[in-house]
């Protein structure tokens, strides 16, 4: 889906660039989480993944295209989607419908297949009702499933969040986290950016960034147990996690227990 | 010396198509020297009370009254009102503006006619004090990373030196390490004597730390007192638009089951209490 080779980006005038040799590929269908300390390169990264920023140094292949040449754009952006923490910056209608409507327009689609398609991802994020509804009238978590459905719209292959959950109360968060947990299934590539690892439990590839370069690469698993790292990496093991892990072991818990709540309760109190 | 919150309504857009009453007879009393923890959900009123404590916004009907001033004062009483009152906005892009960070930095003191020593002074202070290196001070705040812009909003509030600090939302985007050291900072000023009001999402932080939380819902008030008795009230009943921290919906399943185990954030003493219990 994407593929970095030895990139680099050094923001102008800044004296040390903000990604520096990162060879990373995202995989068809993965869920990759992307972890790391404020300033780590995160949010520099995921824009080099849909080319609002070129590497300075070395290339970056989204689906098949290299992103530095301009006539690659168009193809690139509308198969790699983004969503922002604030929603407020990518509501550009007044009424909900309207807003997803937005990028189709601009594909040039007939109004007929617009119309499904707004129907569609509305769905997907279970804003049917609010069709008509003002933008401004939306809560925060439904401004965000609104920005979500905006980006489905454009019917992208991957969806790229950067921290689309960190000014969500916890409601709003478990409802993206749904969303995201279904379109996963139905083979969305997700790169999700996040500093709560308990929102991280579903990714199938965990990828921690540090000082711009990869620190650390692997699965769910790996990282728990990589827990002597968490503070070089900025990191903090959740409550439920670390509860987990202290049964586990003792062996009053079986190794393969998610840390969820749910699967807890149905372990501990069958 | 308090902020003294009476009665406050608040409606948007009166008398129009878009009229909306924000908050319904909320009171509040913000002591000098302790931590406010305001929660709800989204759209529960949380910003808007913000904005009503520095006189962003004035009341629709009840008060607001700074160490002895009402947000409804003239102009020129007004500004003691801001002066105290330090307000850092929920998103960082809402609030910063200037071409460089030094500028960012300078404006509110300049504006309260500190003198340019005085204000190197403060930046100095302040920026060590978040932990923001001073070579960023020719950068744009636009180039930096999330958690220094977050950094840089609270830096430059603080560097106008109010009595009364009010974050909205200010840990979101931070990493784990930096949350850890500006809630440190945050204990660090209430000790100074300065009042802290802190709007979160995170019940968990609001309950470890603050020694009042006030939690709203549809813009009224449906619990106000310490973290310990919200903690008593939640484990009795649901309070509307809250949820229980995981950890505590963990301990409610347990007990529910017939362990007894006590209610606790702890998750290293809830571990080692059930390990007694299923031993036993």
């Amino acid at each position: 889906m994407c593929a970095l080779r030895d990139v680099s980006f050094t923001y102008p005038g800044a004296a040390t660039p903000a990604l520096e040799d990162v060879d990373l590929s995202i995989r068809s269908g993965e869920w990759v989480a992307l972890i790391g300390a404020n300033g780590s390169g995160k949010s520099t990264l995921a824009k080099i993944f849909n080319a609002l920023l070129i590497p300075t140094r070395g290339d970056c292949f989204a689906c098949g295209f290299r992103t530095d040449r301009e006539e690659n754009l168009w193809a690139i952006r509308s198969q790699i989607a983004m969503v922002f923490q604030n929603p407020d910056n990518q509501i550009v209608a007044s009424v909900v419908e309207e807003d997803v409507a937005f990028g189709p327009e601009n594909l040039g689609l007939p109004p007929v297949t617009i119309h499904e398609r707004v129907l569609k991802c509305l769905g997907q994020v279970g804003l049917e009702d609010k069709r008509r509804t003002p933008t401004y009238a939306l809560s925060g978590g439904q401004k965000q499933r609104l920005a979500i459905a905006g980006a489905l719209a454009m019917e992208p292959r991957c969806l790229v969040l950067d921290e689309a959950t960190a000014m969500l109360d916890p409601q709003g968060r478990e409802d993206v986290l749904e969303i995201l947990r279904n379109l996963h299934k139905k083979g969305m590539t997700l790169v999700h950016i996040t500093h709560r690892l308990d929102e991280i439990l579903d990714a199938t590839r965990v990828v921690v960034l540090g000082k711009g370069r990869i620190s650390w690469e692997g699965d769910l698993s790996g990282l728990f147990a990589a827990q002597d790292h968490f503070e070089e990496w900025g990191l903090e093991m959740p409550p439920l996690v670390r509860f987990s892990r202290l049964l586990q072991e003792w062996n009053l818990l079986p190794k393969d227990c998610l840390p969820t709540l749910k699967e807890l309760l149905e372990v501990l109190c069958p | 010396m308090s902020i003294r919150v009476d009665s406050l309504c608040h409606v948007y857009h009166p008398g129009t198509p878009l009229e909306t009453k924000a908050l319904s007879g909320v009171d509040l009393t913000v002591e000098a020297g302790t931590w406010v923890a305001v929660v709800g959900q989204t759209g529960s009123g949380k910003s808007t009370l913000a904005q009503h404590l520095n006189a962003l916004l004035v009341p629709t009907s009840g008060s607001v009254v700074v160490d002895g001033v009402p947000t409804t004062a003239e102009t020129s009483a007004l500004r003691s009102v801001r002066r105290k009152v330090g307000l850092v906005f929920q998103y960082p892009e809402h609030q910063l503006f200037a071409e460089s960070v030094s500028e960012e930095m300078a404006f509110g003191p300049r504006n309260w006619k500190f003198t340019e020593e005085e204000i190197h002074e403060t930046t100095r202070k302040t920026m060590s004090l978040l932990g923001l290196p001073e070579e960023l001070l020719s950068r744009s705040p636009f180039h930096l990373s999330g958690g220094q812009k977050r950094r840089l909003c609270i830096a430059s509030v603080l560097a106008s030196r109010p009595d009364y600090l009010v974050l909205d939302e200010p840990t979101a985007g931070m990493d784990a390490p930096g949350r850890k050291e500006l809630l440190g900072l945050l204990k660090g000023l209430v000790e100074e004597k300065i009042g802290v009001v802190h709007i979160t999402h995170d019940l968990e932080l609001a309950l470890a730390l603050a020694d009042q939380v006030i939690v709203l819902e549809k813009g009224k008030t449906v619990f106000c007192g310490s973290p310990d008795s919200l903690m008593d009230e939640l484990l009795e009943r649901p309070i509307r638009g809250l949820c229980l921290p995981p950890i505590l919906e963990l301990v409610s399943g347990l007990r529910d089951y017939g362990y007894p185990v006590p209610y606790t954030l702890d998750a290293e003493m809830l571990a080692l209490r059930l390990e007694r219990e299923i031993r036993s």
